[in-house]
């Protein structure tokens, strides 16, 4: 008896510790994000995100980068069930990038939104098509 | 950056510049004499024939041998270290060619030269023959730069310049003062000497005779003309000659021009007779063909001073270690509406902590500038920065952080209300929580830790690790992760951990040169490679453009 209500004061706890974070890992999120998108800062910039895990970065409609992406929940230390990272390797040098991902076409907002985790600097890209 | 920088000139205290002179010997003589072209060459364009002859005599050291009153060629290692050894910096030279020499300038650096004091190695082509021969300045007290640093004013040089044979005798010696020659023995240029160069066809005729070491030719041209060439000249036409020294001077041609006042005087003669070239104008040529005299022939001359670099034409100077900065006024250059303040500041840090950095060259500096221009929006509001999580309308917070914000979804997320509207604290905390090592959202650190400094070092993890790096590079007390705020409050702390930011993110994960691009390195500063890039791209033109001055 004592060992089940540590088990459930165990889960109470951690379900509690989840609702505190108050986020939610969009669950289409890998569908969602497979399009173009128009940056908003800029709208020369254009990211393509093909269903094959190719990224293509253009800029003034001219091809400017080639990427290999995936989204999980880990990037580098950063590790959150709660949360997508996006993680891009450049075709041309391997390096890798790293993006914490707060939404890809929520609720049909056509709207993407993405933390570069090097500086902390956040990008938000509008769908068009 | 006090890096070793070049600075390079053309002699041109020495060079044969009289264009009155000159004017008139070309025109009258259709005789073109090129200016001296000079060029200034580093890395790969430093010319690999110069470079394989001091390879060759130094048996590949590369250094020269500094005693007291002889400098030479050695073929010991620099890394002997004897305090008597210099090694010939090769990354760079200038290249002056001369009417008939080509001149190789190369700096010697020596870790125990004197005060003041600069070594260049001459590297001479003519013809087929290659020599050497080395020139020591000493300075009396500054040297003269010129405003920009980037050349230094020899017009204003005050001081001593010795010359050194290949056998590292002093052959000359040149005493400068307010402009003037105060002082001068023997040649400033010296030419080849059998034992150092390749023979040539005329040696033998050219060590037999010879001029008058201190006055070149004789006085009287009309006894010259009765001597044979073993007694020093010869004279093989009527209207001209050639002097030749047995000190290894050059020699002196000389000739007399067209008269031009008639078919019966169109060739050049003495003055003679009642022609109308009674005096016609001699021209002199030294060995080199360069023109010493053109003058009347009733006037009296003696040759020019015999240390009269003439002979074999001017030579480049590369001074080293010199006061090559990165100045306020570059920056303001770059950005102009930086303040005076802000790029006194930013130019100091370059120059003094620069290197600690890694921004050790050019590319690395207009890289670095390119990119803190930018993101500091040209330096207009200073030289910090804070990240802004002043939102002001629940829409945005829900497009921005969509994960955090929805309002319908009162269950996973929080409802975009006035807690979070307009309130960094807040915000900050709840959206950047249990990222980049800050705790949870109680813990504060997300605000605590929020984007500060020129490239916004964001994340008590990276906090951290510039505040290590700092404490074993420079200050121990300095605490970033109980102090944040220095970054934003303290114009120094700002721009170091831009550099820091900058040598982590940049320069410790990819290589600068001159292939690299904007692109690229924006995308490891910014994680878009493409976000202002014309902006950012502009501003590395303005620095390649403004600032040249570092290596």
């Amino acid at each position: 008896m004592r060992t089940t209500k540590l088990i459930i004061s165990s889960i109470i706890f951690i379900l509690y510790v989840q609702s505190c974070k108050a986020q939610e890992a969009q669950s289409n999120i890998h569908t969602q994000i497979i399009g173009t998108w128009v940056a908003e800062e800029d709208s020369k910039i254009k990211l393509v995100f093909n269903s094959n895990g190719e990224c293509l970065e253009y800029y003034d409609s001219v091809l400017s980068g080639t990427f290999s992406y995936s989204i999980t929940h880990q990037c580098e230390e950063d590790l959150d069930s709660n949360a997508w990272f996006l993680k891009m390797i450049d075709s041309e040098d391997l390096d890798d990038y790293c993006y914490e991902l707060y939404g890809a076409n929520h609720d049909s907002n056509n709207k993407l939104s993405m933390r570069f985790m090097g500086n902390g600097k956040i990008f938000v890209y509008t769908k068009v098509n | 950056m006090r890096d070793f920088l070049k600075l390079c000139c053309l002699l041109l205290l020495f060079s044969c510049e009289n264009d009155d002179f000159r004017d008139d010997y070309q025109q009258e003589n259709k005789l073109t004499i090129p200016q001296p072209k000079v060029q200034y060459k580093e890395g790969n364009q430093v010319s690999k024939k110069a470079v394989n002859f001091i390879k060759m005599k130094t048996n590949n050291a590369f250094t020269i041998t500094q005693r007291k009153g002889a400098v030479m060629f050695s073929q010991n290692s620099f890394l002997s270290k004897s305090t008597e050894l210099g090694i010939i910096d090769t990354s760079k030279e200038i290249v002056v060619h001369n009417e008939t020499t080509t001149k190789h300038t190369f700096k010697v650096i020596s870790p125990y030269e004197e005060e003041n004091a600069i070594v260049n190695v001459i590297i001479v082509e003519k013809g087929d023959i290659t020599y050497e021969y080395f020139l020591k300045y000493t300075f009396n007290g500054e040297i003269p730069y010129n405003e920009d640093k980037t050349a230094i004013d020899f017009s204003q040089f005050n001081g001593t310049i010795e010359t050194f044979n290949s056998t590292g005798e002093p052959v000359g010696s040149m005493t400068i003062e307010n402009s003037m020659i105060i002082d001068d023995t023997g040649d400033l240029a010296p030419c080849p000497t059998d034992n150092e160069s390749e023979p040539s066809d005329d040696d033998d005729n050219s060590n037999n005779g010879g001029s008058d070491a201190n006055t070149g030719i004789p006085d009287d041209p009309n006894e010259d003309e009765q001597q044979e060439a073993g007694d020093g000249y010869y004279d093989n036409t009527t209207g001209g000659g050639e002097f030749v020294d047995p000190n290894d001077d050059c020699g002196v041609s000389w000739s007399f021009t067209d008269c031009g006042c008639g078919p019966q005087f169109a060739n050049g003669h003495r003055p003679s007779g009642n022609a109308c070239c009674g005096g016609s104008v001699m021209v002199m040529v030294d060995c080199n063909g360069v023109v010493q005299r053109n003058d009347n022939y009733d006037t009296p001359f003696t040759k020019r001073n015999i240390i009269d670099p003439c002979e074999d034409g001017d030579v480049g100077v590369i001074l080293g270690d010199d006061d090559c900065d990165t100045s306020k006024e570059d920056l303001q250059k770059v950005f102009p509406s930086m303040s005076d303040d802000d790029a006194k500041l930013l130019a100091k840090l370059i120059n003094e902590k620069g290197t600690d950095f890694g921004i050790d060259s050019q590319e690395k500096l207009w890289h670095f500038l390119a990119q803190a221009g930018h993101e500091s929006g040209g330096f207009n509001n200073g030289v910090t920065k804070e990240e802004s999580l002043h939102y002001t309308t629940k829409s945005r917070l829900i497009v921005v952080f969509t994960s955090y914000f929805s309002e319908t979804d009162s269950i996973n997320k929080r409802i975009p209300n006035s807690t979070y509207l307009a309130n960094s604290l807040k915000l900050g905390n709840y959206v950047y929580a249990d990222r980049l090592g800050n705790g949870n959202e109680a813990s504060g650190d997300g605000y605590k830790y929020r984007g500060r400094g020129i490239f916004q070092l964001t994340g008590k993890y990276n906090y951290d690790q510039f505040k290590t790096w700092y404490n074993n590079k420079y200050n121990p007390d300095k605490d970033f992760v109980t102090s944040p705020g220095l970054l934003k409050s303290n114009d120094t702390i700002s721009i170091l951990s831009a550099m820091w930011f900058y040598k982590t993110r940049v320069l410790d994960k990819i290589t600068i040169d001159s292939t690299t691009t904007v692109r690229k390195v924006t995308r490891k500063i910014n994680g878009n490679a493409l976000a202002g890039i014309d902006d950012r791209k502009e501003k590395f033109i303005k620095a390649k453009d403004s600032i040249t001055c570092i290596e």
